[in-house]
Formats: C-alpha cells, structure tokens, sequence
C-alpha cells in the first residue's frame, strides 16, 4: 500500500510534467518557425552576397545552400526608385534587396558568374546564376541564326571547371529524338564549333525534361510557336528583333543577346499568377540595364563636354568627340517599350560604340597606364 | 526515538517541490535566454550589415565603369560630371546602389580641398557624391585618380560613409 | 540518508545551472566582435596597387610612375631621376606619399615594401630582397597587416623584367 505521501507525489509530478511539455512543444513550435524563417532570409542573404561578389571580381562560383528548404517561388522584382528585391511568393520570408544587375533563374544549387555586354564607351557588367540546365537548339540552318545562336551561347556561363558540381549543357533537338556529344549535354565549346556547321532539322517534338530549355530561332515565328520554350525571329538592320514565349500571348522585343538568355532561361513556366518566368527575367535584365545605361549615357556626353571645353577645335580628337555626345545625349530619358524606340536606341549605341573606337584608335581615349 | 512518518512524509514533499521549482525556473531561464539570443543575433547582423555595407559600396564605386576608365582608376572628369549633377545624380546612383550613404573622393595631388564644379574643373581635387550628413559611421579606401587631361594618375583616398 | 539525498540533489541541479551559465558565457564571448578582415585586407592591397600606380611628376620612362622607380631602385639603383639616384628618390617618394596617405586619413603607420626577383640571387640561392621603409616592423610585436603579393612585369625593349612587391603595415 503507497503511502499518501507518494500518491501526491506522483500525481503533482504528472501534472507539472504535462503543463511544462504543453509549454515547451507550443514554444518549440514557434521558435522552430521563427529560426526556420529567420535561416531563409539569411541563406537569400548569402546568396545575394555572393552573386555581389561574383560581380564585383569575376569569379565563378557555386552557391548550394538553396537544397535546404524550397526557393522555386523566389523571383527578383524592380522596384520604383529603390532596390529591386528577391521575393519568395507563399512565404513568410520578408523581401531582399538586391544591388547587383542579376539574372536569377532558382534551383537546388546555382552557378553564379559574371558576363559583360560591351558598349565601347562603358561596359555593362551582370551576374548570372542558374542551376543545371541543359539548352536545346532545333536548327534551321541559316546564318542569321547561326549568329544569334552564337551570341546567346557566349553570353551563357561554362561550367566544365572540375570543382563545379552545376553543369549547364545543350542539345540539338531533331523531330523527336535529342542529340548531345556522347551521352552528355555539349559544354560551350562543344556547341559553339557544332553552330557553324549544322543544317536544318525537323521541328522538335522530343518530350523535355523540367530542366531543359528549347529555344528556336526563326524567321516565322510570329505565325507559329514550339512545343515549349521560347521562339526569337531574326533581327533586323540595327540588331533587333521580336521574341515570343510559348503559351504568352505578348510579344517582346529584344535588342540585345541578354534579352534572349533571360527570356530561354526564364522560358514558359508560369507562377500562380499567369506569367511567364521568362517575362520576369525580361524584366529585371531591362529594368536594371536601361537605368545604368542612362545614367552612365549621362556622366559620359557630360565629361565629353569637360573634355572639348579644355581642347581646340583643331584637335584631331574634337570632330569624334563631338559626334559621340551628339550620339549619347539621344539615349537617356526615354521608355523603350516598342520595335522604333529599340531601332532608334541600337542606332545611337551603334554609333557611339564606333565613334569611341575611333577615339581609341587615335590615342584620344586610351590611355597608357597600367600597374 | 523513531522519526514521525507523517513528518518524513512532509519533508519529502517539501524536497520534491522545491526541486520542481527549480528545474521549471531553469527551463524558464533557457526559453528566456534563446529569446534574447534570436534578438542579438539580429542586431549583430543589423551592425555587421552596416559595415558590410560600407565595404562594398567602396567596391562598387572603384568598380564601376560609370566613373572608373579601363585602368580601373576613377576618372576625374566622369566624378566631376556626377557631382555636377548636383542632387540628380545622387539620387539616380542611390536608385542603384541603395540609400542613405555618401561618398567622398579626394585626390592628394594638390593642397586644400577644393570641391570640383562645373565652372572649376580640373583645377581641384575633391567630389562628394551625396550629402554628407551626421550622423554617420565611415571607412576609407586607398584609390587612384585619373586626371584626364594632363593624363596622370594621382593617390587619393575614398570615403564611404552610411547614415545610423 | 534522506537529507542527504536532499542535498545530493540540489547539487546536482546547481551544477546544473553552473554549466548552464558557463554556456551562456561562452557563446557571448563567441559572438564577439564584427569581422573586419574583408575591409582591413581590402584596404592594404588597395594602398599597395594605388601606390605603385601614382604618376611621380617626373617624365623619364625609369622614374615616371611609383612602380617604375621601385623598378629603377632594384635593377639600375644608380640611375638618376633628374638630380638624384632612384632608389633615394624610391624611399622618399614612398615616404612621401604614405605620409600624405596617413595624414589625410588620421591614422599613423609603419610601413615596409619588400621586392623581390625570381630572376637574381645570392650566391646562396636566396632571392635578392629590396627593403624600403622601416624594416623593424618585420620583429615588431604589433598587430600587422600583409597585402597580396603584387607582381609587376616592365620590358627595357631588350628584356622582361618581374617584381614581386608586398606591404607589411602596422599601427603606431
């Protein structure tokens, strides 16, 4: 027989035991969510650290953190007057300012590298990350899309480094059936030597993998759409042209081969909204390119004007000189949205790109110091 | 003399409660403890974040092909063009850099600081990119400055500053 | 035996709670300070390509930049920039500017630039090392700040010649 002191022992201590773990599992579950919320921020934090970083030096990296919880929502968005942000739709996580130009396409471990598109006058440097991908091509065989092709593949990062464990790869799609060299996706060396050489194939009905982008170039894709993927028509005389994602009713208009990587990287995948993660990529790549172009349009057409402020008209350098200002004080302050805007755009950055060679080709503009 | 069981039984009680006091005051004392922890933590990345901040906006300005030439070294005339922008240009650069800071450019070739206009150029030496106000906390960078029309390079030192 | 099971307990539970406090000890020891090695290492390379790539004022390709004095005082240090021998003109040129430098920034400083070749040696087969600056910092107690080695290549028209120049920097 228990004494009673034991019997209250036992029942106190079952009653204090049950209220300290009611407390502690509604606690844990709170502060699990908090940490859990608290950890994404920080990894889409170290993930925007480290593309800055890519930027700023030019080095190649992997980024693998993102395999711990899901960021297949997360899109970087322009913002009006501030910093565009990295938002993750249907989560907690509060939005990330991103100050890098940075082309972002989500997956479980990302490459991240840095390209260029080169002015003359200035160079606009981008980072871009994006996991495995392999790229297909369905050739028709002509040279303006052997060029185009050429452009988007260079502007693509090269992943055969031995330390790299994301790989971006592409195929050549005929009919039904995907060709790659061997039995793995060409690297970009591979598909730049094969661009030159191809012929025409039959249009794709290969079935895609989720982590294949198709993208076609031709002349008639106004009237017609691929299976999936995106379709670029070719540019005209000043280098622009329209492109078309497949289940988007909107056409865009590209004017340079970044437009055509974000819009083949996005591709038709659609968020719960209806757009198009090509659409996004659009955006962002436009949004940050156009307000840099500007700004450095701007800073440059006015130091010209320092400069022939404090040289003679008889300078051999004056006559280009003042032709590029005339150039560059024609791009800032507009809105390209359309086909004649893009035209009149490309003409001015084509004419100053050639008149600041000439500079450079007089000794005007280069300078000789180097350490 | 035998020891009262009923005053064996109320001590052992008295024991028992006691130590279930204890053992739940130290489980209050770690939920307490993490929680502040979380908060600290917050706000060492919030101080962290500052100067992280400092550090790349240096980066970024000795990087960027807006006001660098192919040297990689800031250009003079490109600095005295945004400064000569007056609140425009610093707003726009703001736009993609982030806000709240300032920066100041001042190239050692010359005695005094004489801040670069329009008018003045390139008979001065310092540019200041966005208003210099208080309070702030700053860092400064060894640079170069190219001056571009007697084609040189001069030391100079970049500050970078963030507003608390 | 009971009291002293009583007492065993509450031992048990302050040493408990002494553990307890020493974690809590620890981890703030832990959490310590910000981590400045990115701006600190960013800042003595900078002071370092900054330097050698400054314009000296004088128009002779041996003596015109920084970088071609420190190569004038190592291979030719008899050479003259206009009155004086380059490796003066090096050290006092460096001393010059460093000066400014710290002046301009209110902080004081102990510099030391060592050059090296992979192209000279002794006799021993150590690699000939031009020190410029104050050279007791090398033995000094204070905290010191090492930039990258930076390496220079200047052709003479006959031959490439290459430099390897670091900076050691340490607060007053």
């Amino acid at each position: 027989m228990l004494a009673i002191h034991r019997i209250f022992q036992m029942i106190f201590g079952i009653i204090v035991s049950v209220t300290i773990l009611y407390f502690l599992i509604v606690y844990s579950g709170q502060y699990k969510q908090n940490q859990e919320d608290f950890q994404k921020a920080l990894i889409l934090k170290a993930f925007a650290d480290e593309a800055k970083s890519v930027y700023l030096t030019g080095i190649s990296t992997n980024f693998t953190q993102f395999y711990k919880y899901d960021f297949s929502s997360c899109f970087i968005k322009p913002q009006t007057k501030s910093l565009p942000e990295m938002q993750c739709m249907g989560t907690g996580i509060a939005d990330v300012p991103v100050d890098t130009p940075l082309i972002f396409y989500p997956g479980k471990q990302v490459y991240i590298s840095r390209g260029s598109l080169d002015y003359g006058w200035w160079v606009y440097n981008f980072a871009e990350a994006m996991p495995s991908i392999t790229f297909v091509f369905n050739p028709e065989g002509s040279q303006e899309e052997k060029d185009v092709i050429t452009s988007i593949v260079q502007l693509i990062p090269d992943t055969t480094d031995d330390w790299s464990v994301v790989k971006v790869g592409f195929a050549i799609c005929d009919g039904g059936s995907l060709s790659n060299c061997g039995d793995q996706p060409c690297s970009k060396d591979d598909i730049l030597s094969i661009i030159s050489s191809w012929e025409a194939k039959t249009k794709c009905t290969a079935s895609l993998k989720k982590s294949m982008k198709l993208v076609t170039v031709s002349r008639s894709c106004g009237s017609f759409m691929p299976q999936s993927g995106v379709c670029i028509g070719y540019p005209n005389t000043y280098g622009v042209g329209n492109a078309y994602i497949q289940g988007s009713g909107k056409e865009y208009v590209w004017k340079d081969p970044l437009d055509l990587v974000a819009l083949s990287l996005g591709g038709s995948e659609k968020d719960e909204f209806g757009k198009t993660a090509g659409e996004k990529l659009y955006e962002i790549k436009n949004s940050a390119l156009m307000a840099r172009l500007s700004l450095a349009a701007d800073i440059t057409s006015r130091r010209i004007e320092l400069i022939l402020r404090s040289i003679s008209p008889d300078n051999p350098c004056y006559a280009s000189y003042v032709s590029l200002v005339n150039e560059l004080s024609g791009i800032g302050g507009k809105d390209y949205t359309d086909l004649s805007q893009m035209d009149g755009l490309n003409q001015h950055l084509n004419a100053a790109k050639a008149y600041f060679q000439s500079l450079e080709e007089a000794g005007c503009e280069r300078s000789m110091y180097g350490a | 003399m035998e020891r009262n069981p009923a005053r064996k039984g109320q001590s052992e009680i008295m024991e028992y409660i006691v130590m279930v006091v204890l053992i739940v005051a130290a489980i209050i004392a770690i939920i307490l403890f993490l929680s502040w922890w979380s908060i600290m933590q917050i706000e060492m990345q919030g101080s962290k974040n500052q100067n992280d901040k400092i550090v790349s906006l240096g980066q970024m300005i000795m990087g960027d092909y807006m006001l660098i030439n192919e040297q990689a070294m800031l250009d003079d005339a490109k600095l005295t063009s945004l400064v000569s922008m007056s609140s425009e240009g610093c707003e726009r650069l703001q736009a993609l850099l982030g806000a709240n800071w300032y920066a100041k450019i001042k190239s050692l070739d010359m005695e005094g600081d004489i801040p670069c206009t329009w008018g003045n150029y390139p008979d001065c030496n310092s540019w200041t990119i966005c208003e210099y106000k208080e309070p702030h906390i700053a860092q400064v960078f060894p640079v170069n400055v190219y001056r571009k029309l007697s084609d040189k390079a001069a030391l100079a030192v970049l500050e970078v500053g963030v507003y608390t | 035996m009971n009291s002293k099971k009583a007492q065993s307990s509450m031992i048990l539970i302050i040493i408990v709670i002494m553990i307890f406090v020493a974690m809590i000890v620890f981890l703030l020891n832990l959490a310590g300070s910000v981590n400045r090695e990115t701006y600190t290492n960013l800042y003595v390379n900078n002071l370092l390509l900054s330097v050698m790539r400054t314009d000296t004022g004088y128009t002779d390709s041996k003596c015109k930049l920084v970088s071609d004095l420190v190569f004038c005082a190592y291979f030719t240090p008899e050479w003259r920039c206009g009155n004086e021998r380059c490796l003066d003109l090096a050290n006092e040129t460096l001393h010059k500017y460093l000066g400014v430098f710290a002046k301009q920034t209110n902080s004081s400083m102990r510099y030391l630039f060592t050059v090296t070749t992979n192209t000279l040696a002794t006799n021993e087969g150590e690699p000939i090392t031009l020190e410029m600056g104050d050279a007791s910092i090398k033995t000094a107690k204070a905290t010191k700040r090492y930039s990258y080695p930076l390496v220079l290549t200047k052709s003479d028209g006959f031959n490439q010649h290459t430099l390897k120049i670091q900076l050691v920097v340490a607060k007053n």
